[in-house]
């Protein structure tokens, strides 16, 4: 048995000791920074079975919870946030807006003895070395945000896209890279020849079994289905069978809500909003729904986009068996995006709100770890009402926050 | 090669002049077919050799000079580096736990155990960190790509001036490949439309068998050979194929396909299952082997105790440790259960379970080929559980579908008992209640996400070293 402590990053330095191997200077051109794990191949060795760890310094980060390592010491962030509460306002300043908690561990092998109050210089000395920490590896900025990252904006190669146009079947293409379809209006419009025998299969989908999209004919009549979480499929369908020919089939979609742009705020109010769509027919509506609630953050991650038939899980298994390729001519499949945009009415709104939450139920007369606890306990006590009322989470984060916000 | 004569040259003599002199390992005659060398690795790829022979104006006359080979310092061993997913301290049997992994008990019984190995409290952060040596965010993975945001510690792109271990290697002649888990390719790069120089392939892993993302359907993967798409369980009956066993399949052909092209030559495999990330998927044999041990009718509470028990008797932990109370705030108490709760968790469990026993014993048939083809001598092994604690994405109450919760929706428990029969098949995508994973980081609290705690960050991880 070892107890020295090692992190993952003291894997590579290990490696490269027993093979014999130099850590490079220049990889093709570019000279590399230095490895930053420390080599455990020493606690190998019998004799250096309970030598001390060489791995003095390490610190921890993840989604604004932090902690740092230093021989033996452990200053920690007191949890503030369970994991399954993803969906709620972030932590707005996770450096500062913490309880702090020390351990030796030492001798407090699982983290249970918290001698922070015994030893406050200690506190803030390894704070302030975190804070070194942070600098030297690229912590800042800290973000506490959980959900409403995985919604935001990145150099998807559909960023800033508004029209996509495929002419041919193709599959395979990751969510993140393909056209997100979730929080906008958008038309999908499908250019379809059908042949004498009729046509069926899929023309374009989106997700699988789990979540996602589907927009097929069903033998021979339009289709565009909503897999809501294998828990409830919402459906519009052509009564008509298509006739031989050329048709134009639309699925229009109009989104009621502001977008993820509300997230910026640390604000959800944007996503999962209703909607309504409309099937159409060679311009003709054949079939209109409203949608009281939508996906506010993903389809399935493991599925991909497919034009002209349905890779892996499909979306709605009552209907077809993938890969159900489309057997009419698909000359021609447009998506257009209408993006929803703030205005600056609403980011105004929004700013309000955000500075609300930030702020919470604090009075200016207390210290800032009376205030944080003060908070940490409405929050608590907040929680505890939603828990009461059995609320769905979406909900329940609405109702989390705006109880946070009452005095 | 008959005989294999060891001889010191310099660099100078060997590569272009400049860089400084130092020695580097030649086998046979420079020059000749059968000669390698290693590279001083100082400047990766290795500057091309000066040729050494003698040319005129034909070939007759002339002295043919073969760049050698590129082959690892004399000694270098195979490396088998294993991670496993989402899992915490008290998963394995090997540390106290309750659920059997007899191939992880094999490497400790041959090696050594280790019980502060720390991870980053997260999947691709921890994986980032593992084949770079440097921290998540001096790779741009503070969190997972699907997360990233505009900046250096955040945009899941692993910065060319820090080569991965996969590079590193393969450039010193190491035969390197990947199977199961990526999670370091940026979302954003994963199409077709590439680029592909962050995909396993392009990071200095020559062979990549598995998926691309955070997690996979398990019977019905998105999986890729290199970088192509490919569909090995398509036509076959539902049940009758599963990752987990493919990519042990998998890895088995190419080390024996490297080792029967090339017995000299040192491979290094990470392996990186999805087990036991959600959704929890493993064969109903295994299910039903698991069921009926029983490990789990008595509850989270009691398990946990269980664990910290074995975990102190084994002497895994020392003998004053404290378990924390029980977090009756955050997770409802076994005792206060609904019977129909129970019966729900308790079946959510044994499918977890026998999830991971599944891997660890699929993991035992990669270890055995290695045995098998007369390697294991000189093959390093590297045994890490879990990239972080064990996982709470399931909240409270688990869910049939992993989607539902990254879209924020809980599923009531009478609404789960739908799929109680088929749970783990492909009909779910499933994850367990929060309760189980609290006690499967015994002897720490909180999970995966919770890098102050930990069961977010404390695994453990077992070696041997020929």
């Amino acid at each position: 048995m070892r107890e020295q402590f090692v992190h993952v990053i003291d894997v590579v330095p290990t490696l490269l000791e027993v093979a014999g191997i130099h850590a490079p200077e220049m990889v093709d051109g570019i000279k590399q920074m230095p490895v930053e794990g420390t080599s455990f191949a020493y606690t190998f060795d019998a004799e250096n079975a309970k030598t001390p760890t060489r791995h003095t310094t390490q610190y921890f980060e993840m989604m604004g919870q932090w902690a740092l390592y230093k021989d033996g010491w452990f200053l920690s962030t007191k949890v503030n946030r369970a994991p399954w509460e993803a969906f709620g306002p972030a932590n707005p300043d996770p450096l500062n807006n913490q309880v702090l908690q020390l351990y030796n561990l030492n001798e407090d092998f699982t983290q249970t003895n918290d001698i922070a109050a015994k030893n406050p210089d200690k506190v803030e000395e390894m704070k302030q070395e975190f804070i070194d920490e942070a600098r030297k590896y690229q912590i800042f900025p800290m973000d506490a945000s959980v959900a409403a990252r995985i919604v935001a904006p990145r150099p998807n190669i559909t960023a800033g896209r508004t029209e996509f146009v495929y002419t041919r079947p193709m599959v395979g293409l990751p969510q993140g890279d393909s056209p997100f379809l979730l929080n906008t209006s958008f038309v999908v419009t499908a250019d379809i020849d059908i042949p004498d025998q009729g046509a069926e299969g899929m023309m374009l989908t989106s997700g699988g079994r789990f979540a996602g999209y589907g927009f097929y004919l069903l033998k021979g009549k339009p289709v565009w289905v909503w897999n809501l979480l294998n828990m409830e499929r919402v459906k519009w369908e052509g009564e008509d069978t298509l006739t031989p020919g050329a048709h134009k089939v639309e699925f229009e979609f109009t989104y009621d809500g502001l977008g993820p742009g509300t997230l910026a705020f640390n604000n959800f109010s944007g996503v999962g909003r209703p909607g309504t769509g409309v099937l159409k027919v060679d311009g003709k509506a054949v079939d209109t729904k409203q949608m009281q609630k939508t996906l506010p953050m993903i389809l399935q991650w493991d599925e991909s986009f497919d034009v002209g038939s349905d890779t892996l899980t499909g979306v709605n298994d009552a209907d077809y068996k993938p890969p159900f390729p489309f057997t009419g001519k698909l000359n021609k499949l447009t998506i257009k995006i209408d993006r929803p945009h703030l205005t600056a009415e609403d980011i105004k709104k929004l700013q309000g709100a955000m500075k609300a939450a930030a702020d919470g139920p604090v009075s200016q007369n207390l210290t800032i770890v009376q205030r944080l606890e003060e908070r940490f306990d409405k929050r608590e006590d907040c929680r505890k009402q939603a828990d009461a009322q059995n609320l769905g989470p979406i909900e329940r984060l609405r109702f989390v926050r705006d109880c946070l916000q009452k005095d | 090669m008959t005989t294999r004569e060891l001889l010191f040259v310099s660099l100078a003599s060997l590569l272009l002049g400049g860089a400084p002199a130092t020695a580097q390992e030649v086998t046979g005659a420079l020059g000749s077919p059968s000669a390698t060398t290693s590279v001083q690795g100082v400047q990766l790829p290795p500057p091309d050799p000066k040729f050494g022979g003698i040319i005129k104006q034909d070939a007759l006359k002339s002295k043919p000079w073969w760049p050698p080979r590129i082959a690892p310092p004399e000694g270098a061993p195979n490396v088998l580096l294993i991670i496993t997913d989402d899992a915490g301290f008290g998963v394995p049997s090997t540390f106290g736990g309750v659920i059997p992994t007899p191939t992880m008990d094999r490497v400790a019984n041959a090696g050594l155990r280790y019980n502060r190995v720390f991870s980053t409290a997260l999947c691709s952060p921890t994986r980032a960190a593992l084949i770079t040596g440097r921290n998540h965010h001096s790779v741009g993975f503070g969190v997972i790509s699907e997360q990233s945001t505009g900046f250096p510690g955040y945009n899941s792109i692993i910065p060319r001036d820090k080569a991965t271990i996969g590079r590193i290697l393969l450039d010193n002649g190491y035969a390197t490949s990947w199977f199961g888990k990526d999670h370091n390719t940026p979302a954003f790069a994963a199409s077709q439309a590439g680029p592909f120089d962050q995909w396993p392939t392009g990071m200095g892993f020559e062979y990549f068998y598995g998926f691309v993302g955070g997690d996979a359907n398990q019977w019905e993967p998105n999986l890729f050979r290199n970088t192509t798409q490919i569909y090995p369980f398509k036509d076959k009956p539902p049940g009758s194929w599963n990752l987990v066993t493919a990519m042990a399949d998998d890895a088995i052909d190419w080390m024996t396909r490297m080792h029967q092209t090339d017995p000299s030559k040192p491979l290094f495999i990470k392996y990186a299952p999805g087990a036991t990330h959600a959704p929890h998927h493993p064969t109903k044999e295994w299910v039903d082997k698991i069921s009926a041990m029983h490990l789990f009718d008595d509850g989270y509470n009691k398990v946990r105790e269980r664990i910290f028990e074995n975990q102190k008797r084994l002497g895994i932990i020392p003998a004053n440790s404290e378990l924390a109370p029980w977090p009756n705030g955050t997770l409802k108490p076994w005792d206060q259960l609904s019977d129909e709760e129970k019966k729900l968790f308790i079946r959510q469990v044994d499918v977890f379970a026998a999830y991971a026993a599944y891997n660890d014993h699929e993991i035992g048939r990669v270890i055995q080929t290695f045995e098998d083809l007369g390697k294991l001598d000189n093959t390093l092994i590297i045994y890490i559980n879990g990239d972080n604690g064990t996982s709470a994405e399931g909240g409270p109450l688990g869910t049939p579908n992993e989607v539902a919760f990254f879209n924020g929706v809980t599923v009531p428990v009478d609404e789960q008992m739908k799929w109680y029969d088929v749970w783990g098949t492909e009909q779910t995508y499933n994850h367990m209640s929060a309760g189980w994973s609290w006690a499967f980081d015994t002897p720490f609290d909180w999970f995966k996400q919770n890098a102050s705690r930990l069961g977010g960050t404390n695994q453990n991880m077992v070696v041997s070293w020929p």
